[in-house]
């Protein structure tokens, strides 16, 4: 028996929604092959074990109605970051999901298909009227809002309860808590943009632009004061040394730099030089370049003139004199020592005659000498050979008598010899002596006759450079010298001479030196005034800086930065602003029911019942919701598991209620609602869901049997139940209806 | 501003100290809305919006001046409201800084009242509402005020300025 007809009375007021009849589900994430499942029944049920497929059931009708806006970050569900659409496991014949409402006006059937993955998916919507026509693309996509004017977070949180916004309000941090209240209430979009705004930094970038922006003035700033306080102190200083502040012009620089330009000429002149020629600055610029110019002149000029040449060729002459006097002095003082020292030796070891005799007397002596040591040692070779003979052939008795007297003498033989060795070896001894003494005395005479030599050849050399040094001297003077002539006499006399010619000639050149000297102090302060300008200059072109184009077209940049920051801001504000105030009006459509369901599941022996308000997160300019109990404390340190949840189903239904005027939809689906409910609580809960399947047909999803059990026992409406068996990769899920 | 005018800006603040240089900077600002071309001059020097002045446009402009070293101006609830009450007359609230710093200009910003809350006002801020064509003027009529009396500032300080403010008012009546 079908459900529909049975609408008007068992769901009232429901004649003109939009009721879910049928959802047709092909490689939607967990589905492979196609399976239809029907919604004829008040009460629909899916229940299975986790990982079967009862959430995507849910999801798919979701998808089909909102494509692309329930995927993502943009949906404030983090499950939704990355969430795959296609099954993974199949390649079959692309995602297909098929809904069909009955409206008021007849039976709408959408489809939503997407083939191929990542960027080279392509999704097709198809609507199909109750008249048959069949709009797609654009056009369907209008025609859903165009039916039932709803937004995806409209349908999160007035239609379909997510088990992933009960999770996040029952794990989070209490401060995070708020987030996931946004997420129920629908105003995740809100939070996102005002979360990227504040991610982006743009104060920060602002900050590090001006940065930039100060550190270049800074640096201006600098150059500014340097160049403006070493014009200052360059000013003083020549104001103190007698400069005038009205001298401190461009055109007084120019005037003084022509008179400069007039001296140098004149002062060519009177040194004899008639064709300089001097570039005169035009304007300001040149002044420096006719500074170095001028300078250059002044130097060339200077150096030749006739008189500094003449003053220079006399200087070299006398440097060149004074050189030879000294020169002369040196090798005359040389030769005179080499003589005194040969005439010396002469005179105490003789000359080299003396010596050849001397010495030819002493190889003489040694001759004699080694004869006589020749002779001893010949006649002491014949003794031996005597006693060695006698040793020789007399007999014992013969050897112990002399021969001569015949005797008794023992030892006669060995005392012969002794005696003889003795007499041979004093002689000859004495002889060697006296041959080692006459060697060292001819040995003496030859250190004599080199050293003579040696003399001899100094003197020689002495000599010759005395005579070398009165060659350059005779050079030098132009002159002969002679045997009578004093060489250093004649230098002397000469560098005399060169004094006084130096010495008038050095009055000469002060005199025009003065002159010079005058312009060069005319040069230095034109130097002083050139760059007292020129740094006044340097710093009006820095601070020129601030009416350029450029530097307004920057000044013109940072307002508009400020412009932007504060539009930022004024969006930012705005944005919390409205979802404040979105916040406010849900929060007091839905006060009533909240705390009435609240009530009526919780049933906290503390807690009689909930006030929900919204303030301004001082923080974040977020969202921060209040929970207080009727008595005005904060329930929330007291809270279970539980009762988070009951909070978190409540709010979805006191919303749901509060939109019951205005969405389309004739149904309310549920995912898995009662996790962390105890025994009493979802006894509870189901008595609440009872009272809503009054006005609303119901999918709800569990896991839990004895959830099932309760609902099936419980709820006094006819019931559709979905058994989600298993779950294979190439299958999907295996889907028994039991009515 | 050019540095001559910030040199001369700083030692007058150097001379006479902050707190009376705030002064001063307003009564110069007040000639030199008299220099651009401004009239009905009303200058306080306690209670109120411290500057009225009227353009040759027959604008209406109520000023709260302020001077700083830093990035940013103390606005006190006083001077929120001040600028309020004058709005009441048909005045465009206006907050006049001045950054004490080199190339800083005169910033006459018409920052919405609603947008002010008392405490530290970043100047950054304040430049997202510049009103230029006020600015053109009045600086450079500024730099011409403070070099032409800058000696006798120095010599005669906030009371100088105050019979200088005052022959103006009497030859413009």
């Amino acid at each position: 028996m079908s459900y529909l007809p049975d609408l008007t009375t068992c769901c009232k007021g429901v004649d003109n929604m939009f009721h879910l009849i049928r959802l047709k589900i092909r490689d939607f994430r967990g589905f492979a092959d196609a399976q239809e499942l029907n919604f004829n029944q008040p009460v629909v049920l899916l229940c299975g074990e986790n990982h079967r497929g009862k959430s995507s059931t849910l999801n798919a009708v979701e998808w089909c109605l909102f494509g692309e806006n329930c995927v993502g970050k943009k949906t404030g569900i983090r499950e939704r970051i990355g969430w795959e659409i296609s099954n993974r496991y199949v390649s079959g014949e692309g995602v297909l999901v098929e809904v069909e409402f009955k409206g008021p006006e007849g039976n709408y059937v959408i489809t939503r298909e997407l083939s191929g993955i990542g960027r080279r998916a392509s999704e097709i919507i198809t609507v199909k009227l109750p008249d048959g026509v069949e709009l797609h693309g654009d056009d369907a996509e209008r025609q859903i809002y165009t039916l039932f004017h709803s937004s995806f977070q409209n349908f999160m949180t007035t239609v379909y309860q997510h088990q992933e916004a009960i999770r996040a309000i029952l794990t989070q941090e209490p401060r995070d808590r708020n987030d996931a209240i946004d997420r129920l209430l629908g105003l995740s979009e809100y939070r996102e943009l005002v979360r990227g705004i504040t991610d982006a930094k743009i104060g920060n970038i602002y900050r590090a632009m001006k940065s930039e922006f100060d550190g270049f003035r800074q640096r201006a700033e600098q150059s500014i004061r340097i160049y403006d306080k070493e014009a200052r102190e360059k000013k003083e200083k020549a104001i103190a040394e007698g400069m005038g502040e009205e001298d401190i012009t461009e055109e007084e620089a120019l005037h003084r730099a022509k008179d400069i330009g007039e001296a140098v000429i004149s002062l060519a002149k009177e040194l004899g030089i008639n064709d300089l020629q001097i570039t005169m600055p035009q304007s300001f610029v040149g002044v420096a370049q006719f500074r170095d110019e001028a300078k250059d002149k002044i130097d060339t000029v200077w150096l030749h003139s006739p008189d500094m040449v003449k003053q220079t060729t006399l200087e070299k002459k006398q440097r060149e004199l004074a050189s030879l006097v000294g020169r002369y002095q040196d090798v005359k003082k040389a030769g005179t020592e080499a003589q005194t020292e040969r005439d010396k030796f002469i005179q105490q070891h003789g000359d080299e005659t003396t010596l050849v005799e001397a010495d030819k007397a002493q190889q003489k002596e040694i001759t004699r000498i080694e004869e006589e040591i020749y002779k001893s040692n010949a006649r002491a070779s014949l003794v031996r050979e005597a006693i060695q003979y006698l040793k020789e052939v007399a007999s014992d008795i013969e050897r112990r008598r002399c021969p001569l007297c015949g005797t008794q003498a023992p030892q006669l033989l060995n005392q012969l010899e002794s005696e003889w060795e003795e007499k041979i070896e004093v002689a000859v001894r004495a002889l060697e002596v006296q041959r080692k003494e006459q060697k060292v005395k001819l040995k003496q005479l030859k250190s004599f006759k080199d050293q003579l030599e040696e003399l001899e050849k100094a003197l020689v050399t002495a000599r010759s450079s005395f005579e070398e040094c009165i060659t350059k001297v005779a050079v030098a003077l132009q002159r002969e010298i002679g045997e009578h002539d004093d060489p250093l006499a004649l230098l002397n006399t000469q560098l005399h001479d060169i004094a006084s010619e130096l010495e008038s000639e050095q009055k000469a050149i002060e005199k025009k030196g003065e002159k010079r000297i005058a312009i060069f102090d005319q040069l230095a302060k034109l130097r002083t005034i050139d760059e007292i300008l020129s740094l006044e200059r340097k710093k009006e072109i820095v601070e020129r800086i601030w009416s350029t184009k450029e530097y307004k077209e920057l000044d013109k940049l940072r307002d508009q930065a400020s412009q932007f920051m504060e539009d930022v801001q004024a969006i930012k504000g705005s944005l919390a602003i409205a979802s404040r105030e979105e916040a406010e009006a849900k929060i007091s459509a839905a006060g009533t029911s909240l705390d009435k369901h609240f009530c009526r599941i919780a049933n906290h022996p503390t807690i009689g019942g909930l006030v929900m308000e919204v303030t301004e997160d001082p923080r974040t300019g977020l969202n921060f919701y209040n929970i207080k109990s009727r008595d005005g404390l904060d329930p929330t340190p007291i809270l279970s598991q539980g009762d988070l949840n009951c909070l978190a189903l409540s709010l979805f239904f006191g919303l749901a209620e509060a939109a019951e005027e205005t969405q389309p939809f004739a149904f309310l689906m549920l995912d898995d609602p009662s996790q962390s409910l105890g025994p009493e609580m979802e006894q509870r809960f189901v008595s609440v869901l009872e009272d809503i399947a009054e006005r609303r047909q119901l999918i709800i999803s569990t896991p839990y049997v004895g959830f099932k059990n309760l609902l099936m026992a419980s709820i006094t409406k006819n019931k559709d139940v979905y058994d989600f068996l298993d779950w294979t990769e190439k299958n999907g899920p295996q889907i028994a209806r039991n009515a | 501003m050019k540095v001559d005018t910030f040199q001369h800006l700083q030692q007058i603040r150097a001379k006479f100290g902050p707190g009376i240089f705030g002064k001063i900077a307003q009564k110069l600002l007040a000639l030199a809305l008299y220099e651009a071309g401004f009239f009905d001059i009303v200058e306080r020097e306690v209670q109120g919006a411290d500057i009225d002045a009227t353009n040759i446009m027959g604008k209406k402009f109520t000023l709260e001046v302020k001077t700083t070293d830093g990035e940013s101006i103390p606005i006190s609830r006083e001077n929120i409201e001040a600028l309020k009450d004058r709005t009441k007359d048909g005045y465009l609230p206006v907050i006049a800084a001045l950054r004490i710093q080199m190339f800083e200009d005169w910033i006459f910003a018409n920052i919405p009242l609603g947008d002010l809350r008392p405490g530290s006002l970043p100047l950054s801020r304040l430049r997202a509402y510049r009103i230029k064509d006020i600015e053109t003027f009045v600086c450079s009529a500024f730099e011409v005020v403070v070099n032409q009396h800058f000696s006798s500032v120095l010599a005669g300080g906030e009371y100088y300025l105050s019979q200088v403010l005052a022959q103006k008012r009497n030859e413009r009546k």
